[in-house]
C-alpha cells in the first residue's frame, strides 16, 4: 500500500525538467546568441552578379588603357560527345586536351579552350560538332601592351584584379550592373524565388581615370628601356609628377611585362613595381632633403663655409668624397652643387638622432606612401637608438637608410612647391556602374615641412647644380631644369659592395614655374659609368626634350638660345 | 530463531509497505472521482497529427523527387493508423496476459537487438548498426524500450530480495543484459534510455540509495573515459561550444539554434521555413522540434512541450490511483520510456546535452518508434481501465499467481 510515497518522488523531477526546457525555449526563440543571429542573417541569401562588364581604365585624356572584350570559350559535354570527332579539333586545342577528349572523358564538362580570338572561335564554331558548346566570356585586354603595365596590373582569367590598379580598384571596376537574388540551399544549390529575382542597378560601365598622361608614359618608358640596355642595368624606374598637386603623370618600372601575355605574369621579378615596391639607398639625391631639414631646424646657415678634405673621420667610420679629391673651403650651397660627402657629413653630425628621426617620419619616410596602389614598401629608417657614431653622417648623404622612389619624389616635391608635403595620387576619378562618382583624386597637403624661403634657396641650388655642378649633363636649352644627382653604393651583407651602384637623378622644370618633377633611378649599371649625372642625367635631358617635341609643355627654347 | 537484525529489517519492510502518506479518507475520495483516461490518448493523437503536418511541410520538396510531395507524410499516416489499432488491441488485452508474456517480449526484443549486429539482417546506417531488416526494416530498440519496463515491473514486484541484492538482481542485471548489444551497436542514446528506465523504476519501487550510488559510479567512469581519449574530449567541447567548429561538428547544433531564432515568437508560417533546405540535417526525424520552432515559433514549441506536460500530469494521476506495486511501477516505467526519449531528444537539439540520435516520441518521422509508442499508450489505457473497474488492485498479481 502506497509504499511509493515514502521518499522524494522522482515525478518531481519532471517539473524541473519541463521548467528548464521552457526557460531555454524562451531564451532561444526570443533572445538568441548574436552568433546564431549572424548565421541566420547570412546563410540563406546569395547575390549573384549577372550582367558583368569589368570597368575601363583611362588615362587623363580618356585614352583607354584597359578594357574587357567579348571572347569565346569552348567545352564539351562528354555524355553527348563522340570521341571520334576529336580529330577535327586538331591544331585548335592543346595536345593534352585533344588526348583527353579522344578517349572517354568523365563528367559533364571538359573545357577545350578558354578565351580564344574571334577567328579561332569561328573555326571551332563552323565544325558544328555534337556535344561541343560555346561559352561567351569577357577577356581583359590592354591595348597598349606593356605600357604602364606595372601601374595597371592585371587580372586573373576570371576577371578578378590581381595587381596594380586592377587589384586596388577591384571593388569599383568589378561592379555588376545587375544581380540576381537567390535562396541558398545548404550544400551549394541555389533556388530562385519570387518572380525573376533579378535587380538592375545601372547601365553604364564602371571606369577608373588615371592621372597618367600616356604620352609622357610612352616617352619615359622608351628612354628607360634605352638607358637600361645602354648601361646593362639590373633595374630602373622613372616617376614623373606634378609637384604642385601630387598627381602622378607617369610611372615606369623595369624589368617590365606585357599583361596580355599570361605566361609573362609568372615571373614575379618582372611584376614588381620598382617605383613603389622597391626600397633602395638613395644616395646624394637625399642630401637635398637632409639639407632642407637642417636649414629649417637651424643646424646650418646658408652662408657657412666648410673645410672639406678628401676624407673625414667621424666616430668609428670614415666619409670620403666620391671623386677622392679634397674640395677645400666650400659654401653650404656648394656642398649640394658639388655633392660633397664630407661637407654634408659635417652637417649630419649636428643632427640630434631623435629629432631627425621624427622629422624624417614627418617627411613620409619609413612608412608606406598613401597612393592608390597595393604593395607599397615602407622603406627602412633605423630607429634613433641605433644612430650611433657615423650613422647620422651616413644618413645625411643618403646611405644607411632605404626609401622607395615614390617616397623620395614626394619629399622632393615638397622642396619644389614651397614646402608642402603632398600625398601622391594616381586616380583622378572612379565611376561605378550606376554612373556615380565614387572617388575623386585631388591635391592633398599632408603637412608643411619647409618654409618658402628654404624651399626657394634649395631650388636655386638645384638650378646651380645643373648649370655648374654635378647635373651639367642634363642641361638643355629648351627649358630651365633644376636637379640633383645621386650615386649610391649598394649594401651587401653589411658592407658596401664594390662596383654596385644606384644612379639617380631628380629634377624639375621649368625653374621659374615648376610644372614637372621627375626622378630617374637606374639600379646597378654595369658598363663602367655609374655616377648619377653620367648615367641618369642625359636620360633626364632626353625625356624633357622628347616631351617638348610632343608639345606637352611649351618650350622657351628659342629665347634661351 | 531470528536474529534481532533480521527481525528489525522485516518490521521495517512491513512498515514501509503499509505506510500511507495521505490520510485514508483522502485516498478514498480520490478513488471515487472517476478518472477520465481520454487525455492519455488524445494528446498523443494531437502530437501525431502535428507530426504529419510537419513532415508534409518539411519533406514536400524531397518527396517530390519520388512522385508525390506527401510521400513521407502519408507513410507516417499509415503508421499512425497501425499504431492506433495496436493501441486498441492492448486496451482490450487483460493486464495479466501482458504481464505473463512480458518475459517473452523482452527475450525476443533483446534477441532482435543482437540481430542488428549480424551482417545480412542487421543494417548499418552511418557507422552504427541499429536497424534490423526482416522483410520490413525497423529499429528493435523501440520494442526493447517497451519490453524493459513491462518485464522489470514484473520482476520487481515478484522479487523478495531486499536492498542491495534486489538492486543487483533484477534491476541491474536486466539493465546490463538489455544494454549489452547496444554497447556493440554502438548506441549511446539507447544505453541511456535502457539504464534510465531500469534505474528510475528501481527508485520508484525501492528507493534512491543504490541507483544513485550506481549513477555516481557511472558518472565518474564516464569522466575518466572522456579524459582518457582526447577525441571524446573534443566532442564534448564541440557540444559545449559548437562555434569552435561551426562547419563540421558544430554545424547541426548551430543550425538547430538558428531554427529556433528564425521562428521568434509566432514562427515564419507552415511550409515557409528555410532551415529545411538541407541546413537542418534530419529535419523531419531527430530535428523536428527545431523545425517546429522555426515554422510555429515559441508558440508552437511551448504548445508541444505543454502537451507533453499535460500528458505527464494525466499519467501521474493514473499513478496516484494505483496502490499495487506492479501497476505503479509499470505506469512509472512506461511514462519514463516515453518522456526520457523526449528529454534526451530535446536536450540534444537544444544544446543541453550531447546529441544522441533518439527520435522525439509521436513527432519524429519513423514507423517503429511511432507504433510502439502507441502500444505503450495502449498499455497505460488498459491499466487505467482496470483501475477504474476497481479490481485492478492486485489483479494482475493474483490472477497470475493462481
Amino acid at each position: 500500500m502506497a509504499r511509493k510515497r515514502y521518499f522524494i518522488s522522482p515525478w518531481l523531477f519532471f517539473i524541473g525538467l519541463f521548467g528548464f526546457v521552457v526557460w531555454k525555449l524562451v531564451e532561444y526563440h526570443c533572445f538568441p546568441d548574436p552568433r546564431v543571429l549572424f548565421q541566420a542573417q547570412h546563410q540563406y541569401w546569395s547575390r549573384t552578379p549577372i550582367k558583368y562588364d569589368r570597368g575601363i581604365i583611362h588615362d587623363n585624356n580618356k585614352n583607354i588603357l584597359a578594357l574587357s572584350v567579348p571572347a569565346s570559350s569552348f567545352f564539351i559535354d562528354p555524355e553527348r560527345w563522340s570521341p571520334s570527332s576529336a580529330s577535327s579539333l586538331k591544331g585548335l586545342v592543346s595536345e593534352n586536351v585533344l588526348k583527353k577528349i579522344s578517349g572517354s572523358p568523365e563528367g559533364r564538362y571538359v573545357r577545350l579552350v578558354r578565351m580564344v580570338p574571334p577567328e579561332t572561335a569561328q573555326k571551332i564554331r563552323m565544325l558544328n560538332l555534337k556535344g561541343l558548346y560555346e561559352e561567351k566570356e569577357k577577356k581583359r585586354e590592354y591595348p597598349n601592351g606593356a605600357l604602364l603595365s606595372h601601374v595597371l596590373g592585371f587580372c586573373d582569367i576570371d576577371g578578378n584584379g590581381q595587381a596594380g590598379i586592377e587589384l586596388a580598384w577591384d571593388s569599383a571596376l568589378y561592379d555588376s550592373q545587375g544581380y540576381k537574388i537567390m535562396i541558398r540551399q545548404s550544400g551549394g544549390r541555389s533556388l530562385v524565388v519570387g518572380g525573376t529575382g533579378i535587380y538592375n542597378r545601372g547601365n553604364s560601365v564602371a571606369a577608373v581615370t588615371l592621372t597618367i598622361d600616356t604620352r609622357i608614359q610612352y616617352i619615359v618608358e622608351k628612354y628607360l628601356n634605352e638607358v637600361i640596355s645602354e648601361h646593362n642595368a639590373k633595374w630602373g624606374t622613372i616617376i614623373c609628377m606634378n609637384p604642385n598637386t601630387g598627381a602622378i603623370l607617369s610611372m615606369a618600372s623595369w624589368p617590365t611585362f606585357n599583361p596580355n601575355n599570361r605566361d609573362e605574369l609568372l615571373n614575379s621579378n618582372n611584376i614588381i613595381n620598382n617605383a613603389v615596391g622597391r626600397a633602395y639607398e638613395p644616395g646624394s639625391t637625399f642630401k637635398t632633403v637632409f639639407m632642407g631639414i637642417a636649414l629649417e631646424n637651424g643646424l646650418v646657415r646658408t652662408h657657412e663655409v666648410f673645410n672639406c678634405p678628401a676624407r673625414i673621420q667621424i666616430a668609428d667610420g670614415f666619409i670620403s668624397e666620391a671623386y677622392q679629391r679634397a674640395m677645400g673651403n666650400i659654401s653650404t650651397a656648394d656642398i649640394l652643387i658639388k655633392s660633397s660627402n664630407v661637407g654634408m657629413a659635417q652637417i649630419g653630425v649636428r643632427a640630434k638622432p631623435i629629432d631627425m628621426y621624427r622629422t624624417l617620419l614627418n617627411w613620409g619616410f619609413g612608412k608606406p606612401s598613401e597612393i592608390e596602389l597595393k604593395g607599397t614598401e615602407k622603406g627602412l629608417l633605423v630607429s634613433p637608438g641605433q644612430w650611433r657614431g657615423v650613422v647620422s653622417a651616413n644618413i645625411s648623404i643618403g646611405q644607411g637608410l632605404a626609401v622607395t622612389p615614390l617616397q623620395l619624389i614626394t619629399a622632393i616635391a615638397a622642396i619644389v612647391n614651397n614646402g608642402k608635403l603632398l600625398s601622391p595620387y594616381l586616380v583622378e576619378e572612379a565611376v561605378d556602374s550606376t554612373g556615380t562618382i565614387v572617388y575623386r583624386g585631388s591635391k592633398n597637403v599632408i603637412r608643411e615641412v619647409l618654409t618658402p624661403d628654404t624651399s626657394q634657396w634649395l631650388r636655386k641650388v638645384m638650378r646651380e647644380t645643373v648649370l655648374s655642378g654635378t647635373g651639367r649633363q642634363a642641361n638643355t636649352p629648351i627649358t630651365e631644369i633644376a636637379a640633383k644627382t645621386g650615386t649610391a653604393q649598394v649594401a651587401e651583407k653589411g658592407t658596401y659592395a664594390k662596383g654596385r651602384y644606384v644612379s639617380s637623378f631628380v629634377g624639375f622644370w621649368p625653374y621659374n614655374d615648376p610644372q614637372y618633377l621627375m626622378l630617374i633611378v637606374v639600379g646597378e649599371p654595369a658598363k663602367g659609368k655609374y655616377y648619377g649625372g653620367e648615367v641618369a642625367g642625359p636620360v633626364f635631358k632626353k625625356i624633357v626634350e622628347g616631351m617638348a617635341d610632343l608639345e606637352i609643355f611649351e618650350s622657351g627654347g628659342e629665347e634661351l638660345l | 530463531m531470528l536474529s534481532s537484525g533480521a527481525l528489525r529489517a522485516e518490521t521495517k519492510v512491513e512498515i514501509w509497505r503499509n505506510k500511507p502518506v495521505l490520510s485514508a479518507s483522502l485516498r478514498e475520495q480520490e478513488r471515487q472521482t472517476t478518472y477520465s483516461a481520454w487525455a492519455l490518448w488524445i494528446i498523443p493523437l494531437v502530437l501525431s497529427c502535428c507530426s504529419i503536418v510537419m513532415i508534409a511541410s518539411l519533406t514536400s520538396r524531397s518527396s517530390l523527387n519520388e512522385g508525390s510531395p506527401y510521400g513521407l507524410a502519408s507513410k507516417q499516416f499509415l503508421y499512425l493508423g497501425m499504431g492506433f489499432i495496436l493501441m486498441c488491441c492492448c486496451y482490450v488485452t487483460p493486464l495479466f496476459v501482458i504481464r505473463r508474456s512480458s518475459w517473452l517480449l523482452w527475450a525476443v526484443s533483446v534477441l532482435m537487438v543482437w540481430g542488428t549486429l549480424i551482417p545480412g539482417i542487421g543494417v548499418r546506417v552511418g557507422g552504427a548498426r541499429r536497424w534490423l531488416h526482416l522483410g520490413i526494416q525497423f529499429q528493435p530498440l523501440e520494442i526493447l524500450t517497451l519490453a524493459v519496463p513491462l518485464f522489470l515491473a514484473d520482476r520487481l514486484a515478484n522479487s523478495k530480495r531486499e536492498e542491495f541484492q534486489c538492486f543487483c538482481r533484477p534491476s541491474l542485471t536486466l539493465a546490463m543484459l538489455s544494454a549489452l548489444p547496444l554497447f556493440l551497436q554502438p548506441n549511446m542514446g539507447g544505453i541511456i534510455l535502457v539504464f534510465g528506465i531500469c534505474m528510475s523504476m528501481h527508485v520508484v519501487d525501492r528507493g534512491w540509495k543504490y541507483p544513485l550510488v550506481g549513477a555516481l559510479f557511472l558518472g565518474i567512469s564516464f569522466v575518466g573515459m572522456i579524459y582518457m581519449e582526447p577525441y571524446r574530449m573534443r566532442r564534448l567541447l564541440a557540444f559545449i561550444d559548437p562555434w569552435d567548429d561551426p562547419l563540421d561538428r558544430g554545424f547541426q547544433i548551430i543550425q538547430g539554434l538558428v531554427a529556433f531564432s528564425n521562428g521568434g515568437i509566432l514562427g515564419v508560417g507552415v511550409g515557409k521555413g528555410l532551415q529545411k533546405l538541407n541546413y537542418l540535417p534530419a529535419a523531419h526525424t531527430d530535428y523536428i522540434f527545431p523545425a517546429i520552432g522555426e515554422e510555429f515559433g515559441l508558440a508552437g514549441t511551448l504548445f508541444v512541450v505543454s502537451l507533453y506536460a499535460i500528458w505527464t500530469v494525466k499519467s501521474y494521476l493514473l499513478y496516484r490511483r494505483s496502490d499495487d506495486p506492479y501497476t505503479s511501477v509499470l505506469i512509472w516505467g512506461i511514462t519514463v520510456s516515453i518522456l526520457l526519449p523526449m528529454f534526451v531528444n530535446l536536450g540534444g537539439v537544444m544544446k543541453l546535452m550531447p546529441l544522441t540520435g533518439i527520435p522525439l516520441p509521436f513527432l519524429s518521422s519513423g514507423g517503429t518508434a511511432l507504433v510502439f509508442m502507441w502500444v505503450k499508450v495502449g498499455v497505460l489505457m488498459r491499466i487505467g481501465k482496470e483501475l477504474a473497474r476497481g479490481d485492478a488492485s492486485g489483479t494482475g498479481l493474483q490472477s497470475w499467481r493462481q
